[in-house]
């Protein structure tokens, strides 16, 4: 493996160099006896540079008419740059490129000076600095990936729980795209089956809960969110139970309200969080035959198995959870929702429904992507997802992707009464 | 005051902010990283040239085709400044573009006018 490179002085090429008490005609000399010597430095007496004499320049001088005649006995000085770039050996490359771009084209040719303590040591090429540049990147590339890879297995071991109730409670009917647009994303869901007392004093089981939120941003800190959000959720289940989606919204506005300290008008200048979450609730009761929705600013879409009914759309209330804006009191409503025959529900993230493509370049939107899910209404699972893939990845084409991708689609089976 | 403008990039919108003329345009995408960063000398602006109208009309023209979830937080306060400059008995005109077939864009056109209803609010269809 090559040296780290991190400094002026690891670029160092060792370089002889003159002093003002050289010629032109030695110049000439030397350059005539090394044809690989480009530069030669110029020191005082004490070590430090005076200058640079460079050997294309200082030749197409040497050439005019009557130049040698008039200079080759007098100081080398007179054909030295006399402002090359030096640096000390300790200069950090990244400050040591900063420079040699501020120097302008010279650079290329003359390379730098390089010092300690203002004594010569060398020379540098600013080649050796690119390749150095380049490898110093991409190492702090590599870093940031592992290091966004590694916060990922933290992000996909909370979300582990839930992906393993669905596949126990859905084995066949149910169907789940998370992609997180920058490895780690905002976009969490949490799936609980629940449970109700049963007539001989045990529990069985009545029906689940399952959660999308779709948190502030995406990447890192929308992933930071995703923590605050499955942290809020659990203590809000802790203090409400399961079976109260508006309740769990209300508690998780205040939670996260309190986390991000965007209650506290103490802090002054301080920059406090203006952040949160858009994001629905639903509650399935198998033996009530109904769902209970709560939502903020986050539809839920609703198909019937049993006919070709159009898809319904249910749009969720227009406050956010957390952010400044939402007070810390503020309240969702619960939907009612009868669920008499076989449905398909649909949790959806707007990372879907305002993916910018197709020829236009607008959104995917509502419309487009109920069609998709209608056309395989009686499909099985495996032909319901790759259709909807297909569809998404086709109409995105070549657009980059805007925000995290979150779609949860779940078969409800009244129970008969 | 002066005009205020800025380029658009591959995430931020064109800003065009012409103040003396009292016309404002944004126009592109809008998902910078920092939404907070980029709207807060935009809505600074704003602020200082609604406290110098004095009962004028104001010409707004938003073309976006993409803003994320922080960039549509600040567009509301934007909006909300602008209703209150309406309140105090200045005419906001709001000219919300959006593609015909884009009816993502023109339900949040309609939720703002729903919200902020002393903006003159016009949905402006755009065949392409």
């Amino acid at each position: 493996m090559l040296k780290e490179i991190r400094f002026a002085g690891d670029l160092l090429i060792e370089a002889s160099a003159i002093t003002p008490e050289f010629k032109n005609e030695d110049v000439l000399a030397l350059f005539s006896q090394k044809s690989s010597l480009q530069n030669l430095p110029v020191l005082l007496d004490d070590g430090r540079p005076l200058g640079l004499i460079n050997r294309n320049l200082f030749h197409s001088n040497m050439t005019k008419p009557y130049y040698p005649e008039l200079y080759s006995q007098k100081s080398c000085i007179a054909f030295m740059d006399k402002n090359p770039l030096i640096v000390e050996a300790s200069l950090q490359i990244e400050q040591l490129t900063a420079l040699a771009v501020e120097t302008g084209n010279k650079i290329f040719t003359d390379g730098f000076i390089i010092v300690i303590d203002g004594k010569y040591q060398g020379i540098g090429q600013v080649l050796d600095l690119m390749h150095a540049m380049t490898e110093l990147q991409a190492r702090q590339h590599r870093q940031l990936i592992e290091s966004i890879e590694y916060a990922s297995v933290i992000q996909q071991s909370i979300l582990n729980p839930s992906r393993m109730a669905l596949d126990a409670y859905f084995p066949d009917n149910h169907w789940l795209i998370w992609a997180p647009r920058d490895v780690v994303g905002g976009d969490i869901f949490h799936f609980i089956p629940t449970n109700a007392a049963a007539k001989d004093g045990t529990t069985e089981n009545d029906g689940f809960l399952a959660v999308l939120f779709d948190c502030t941003g995406h990447g890192v800190p929308g992933a930071f969110m995703t923590l605050i959000a499955e942290s809020a959720l659990a203590q809000a289940i802790a203090t409400h139970g399961d079976h109260d989606p508006a309740a769990l919204l209300a508690a998780i506005n205040q939670y996260i309200k309190r986390t991000l300290n965007q209650h506290d008008k103490e802090t002054g200048t301080r920059e406090n969080s203006d952040d949160g979450l858009d994001g629905m609730i639903v509650r399935y009761d198998k033996n009530q035959q109904h769902l209970i929705f709560a939502s903020a600013r986050n539809p839920l879409f609703i198909m019937k198995l049993d006919h070709d009914a159009p898809i319904e759309i249910l749009a969720g209330d227009r406050k956010g959870v957390g952010y400044a804006s939402t007070p810390m009191n503020a309240t969702w409503q619960n939907h009612l929702v009868p669920i008499h025959q076989p449905s398909r529900i649909f949790l959806v993230t707007d990372g879907v429904i305002d993916q910018v493509g197709g020829v236009k370049k607008i959104a995917f939107g509502k419309r487009r992507l109920c069609h998709v899910l209608a056309d395989v209404r009686h499909a099985d699972v495996p032909t319901q997802q790759a259709a909807f893939v297909k569809s998404f990845a086709d109409y995105q084409g070549q657009q980059s992707r805007r925000d995290d991708v979150t779609l949860l689609a779940l078969d409800l089976i009244p129970n008969p009464t | 005051m002066e005009k205020f403008y800025l380029a658009a990039t591959s995430n931020t919108p064109e800003v065009d902010f012409d103040f003396p003329v009292r016309r404002l345009l944004l126009k592109g995408e809008s998902y910078p990283e920092s939404a907070a960063a980029f709207y807060g000398d935009i809505l600074a602006k704003t602020d200082q040239f609604i406290g110098e109208l004095a009962r004028e009309t104001v010409q707004v023209s938003v073309q976006l085709n993409y803003f994320n979830s922080s960039s549509t937080k600040m567009l509301f306060s934007l909006f909300d400044r602008l209703n209150q400059a309406a309140e105090e008995g200045n005419t906001i005109v709001l000219d919300w573009h959006h593609d015909i077939d884009d009816e993502t864009i023109l339900e949040f056109g309609l939720e703002l006018a729903e919200d902020f209803p002393s903006i003159d609010f016009n949905a402006q269809a755009i065949e392409s």
